[in-house]
């Protein structure tokens, strides 16, 4: 029989990740999952992390997650480079006990964001998260 | 010593003639499950195009189709709802034949380099 097992959420051990790893760099930048809607040129620059699905799952030892990072910048040198360093970050991710590896999935794609003028880039990457076994 | 010979241009043909339904077919799958939220004039196109296999390109068609994908990840949710995995583009390689007609996967540098001289 097979045991009763969860995987953590995907967004948050990212954001949790990123939060800590970003500081430690000496970026001051905001991490979440939310869309800033209200971002201005003024607000401090902005990491978003968004689980986009789940396309492969090996209940109960793996399920990889696509997890997209878009950066909100003021300009887009600075967005891409911010995207760059949390692709960085993620793929040398050293693993956990939710996190089994993450790779690469797509590079950064700049864009602009109509709705609030901010420079956006983005990068895209498989998380493969460790289940856990419930008592 | 038995001999297993590759018929590469059937296999040729499978990937680009048998295959073009069924690509169709879920690229329209990926194309309606594509939720462009608030941008309602945003329309999503379905591309047929054939390389050496049937493909097919999901796209919005609309200016702000990009940060629709950066924002919401409009695409890649509809691709993984149906158990696909976006990544990025190919594997770099092409397609090259030999003078002697021999098929291979190379490198874009090497096969102009072997290509060097010849018309």
């Amino acid at each position: 029989m097979k045991p009763l097992a969860v995987t953590p959420d995907a967004e948050r051990v990212v954001v949790d990740y990123l939060i800590a790893a970003l500081a430690a760099r000496a970026q001051d930048v905001t991490v979440g999952v939310n869309v800033p809607s209200a971002w201005t040129q003024g607000t401090k620059a902005h990491v978003q992390v968004g689980l986009d699905g789940t396309p492969v799952v090996q209940y109960p030892i793996l399920a990889s997650a696509s997890v997209r990072v878009t950066c909100w910048h003021a300009t887009t040198t600075a967005a891409k480079a911010l995207a760059a360093l949390c692709e960085g970050l993620l793929c040398s991710h050293p693993g956990s006990a939710q996190i089994g590896s993450v790779r690469s999935l797509t590079g950064v794609l700049p864009t602009r964001d109509p709705d609030t003028g901010a420079q956006l880039a983005s990068v895209s990457v498989r998380v493969n998260l460790r289940y856990a076994v419930l008592a | 010593m038995d001999v297993i010979n590759l018929d590469y241009g059937a296999i040729g043909q499978i990937l680009k003639n048998d295959m073009r339904g069924p690509i169709d077919e879920l690229a329209a799958k990926v194309a309606a499950r594509v939720d462009v939220g608030s941008v309602t004039d945003a329309e999503v196109t379905v591309t047929a195009a054939t390389t050496d296999r049937a493909k097919a390109y999901v796209t919005i068609a609309h200016p702000a189709g990009l940060a629709i994908q950066a924002k919401y990840g409009a695409l890649t949710k509809a691709a993984a709802s149906l158990g696909l995995e976006v990544h990025g583009g190919g594997d770099g390689l092409v397609d090259y034949v030999s003078k002697s007609g021999r098929r291979s996967r190379i490198t874009a540098a090497q096969a102009a380099n072997y290509s060097r001289g010849r018309t």
